[in-house]
């Protein structure tokens, strides 16, 4: 049975056979572009808080920031776990195992999108 | 690209797919993401608490190390080199876009 993955644990150490180079960097790329989104997301969530005028609903704006910003920190998060299993999937030559990351973020922005739609709606029809 | 067919044995260097290249490409991206990132917390945090701009500095300093890192074709990694090494740059990349998301999420929940 395997034992519980701490976070950040790396690959385990001499597992299986060193993969193609060209899947390693794939993977690489794939988590850096993971990385990307997580900081374009923490980025919008700070810009949010700080640009927005107060809206009509209490803790409006900073709602938004939160949601932008947490949806961010879980992506920072999933994208290294990702990482580590496709390392570990490749050097046993395993199929890739599914993500859930992509539907994370899909719920994710979608909530925080709906969420920012009602506070503008209510922040019109109050204002 | 490089190739070395010198029909002596010595390894082929070939990466048709430009794949190292795309590879530093995409840290060169993400390095300048997290000066960004790094500065706007920093920014962000202001005068509050100097301790929290840390995270901010962080991100921007190691930024500037993946950049350097990428530097000259000489430092692009070779062909499956490293993996260690490379892995620390991957965890060590994780670790400080997770605690500059955590500042960042105490700077919205805060504001």
């Amino acid at each position: 049975m395997e034992s519980r993955r701490r976070p950040l644990q790396g690959p385990r150490r001499g597992l299986g056979h060193d993969p193609d180079y060209r899947f390693s960097l794939a993977n690489e790329r794939t988590f850096l572009a993971w990385v990307r989104t997580s900081l374009a997301l923490v980025a919008g969530g700070l810009i949010a808080t700080q640009l927005l005028p107060e809206l009509a609903v209490a803790y409006g704006r900073e709602a938004i920031g939160v949601g932008l910003v947490g949806l961010g920190t879980l992506v920072a998060v999933g994208a290294f776990r990702r990482w580590v299993r496709n390392e570990e999937a490749m050097r046993l030559q395993r199929p890739i195992p599914p993500s859930r990351l992509p539907a994370v973020l899909a719920v994710g922005a979608v909530a925080v999108s709906l969420g920012a739609l009602a506070l503008l709606l209510i922040d019109g029809m109050r204002g | 690209m490089s190739g070395d067919g010198d029909g002596r044995g010595a390894a082929v260097d070939l990466d048709a797919g430009l794949q190292r290249e795309r590879t530093a490409l995409a840290w060169d991206r993400t390095a300048l993401a997290l000066i960004i990132v790094g500065a706007l917390v920093v920014r962000s945090v202001g005068d509050r608490a100097p301790l929290w701009q840390v995270p901010g500095y962080l991100a921007v300093a190691w930024g500037a190390v993946l950049l350097a890192l990428d530097a000259g074709p000489g430092r692009r990694p070779r062909p499956g080199a490293d993996p260690p090494l490379r892995t620390r740059r991957v965890r060590a990349t994780g670790i400080v876009v997770v605690a500059v998301s955590c500042v960042a999420l105490v700077l919205v929940a805060a504001a």
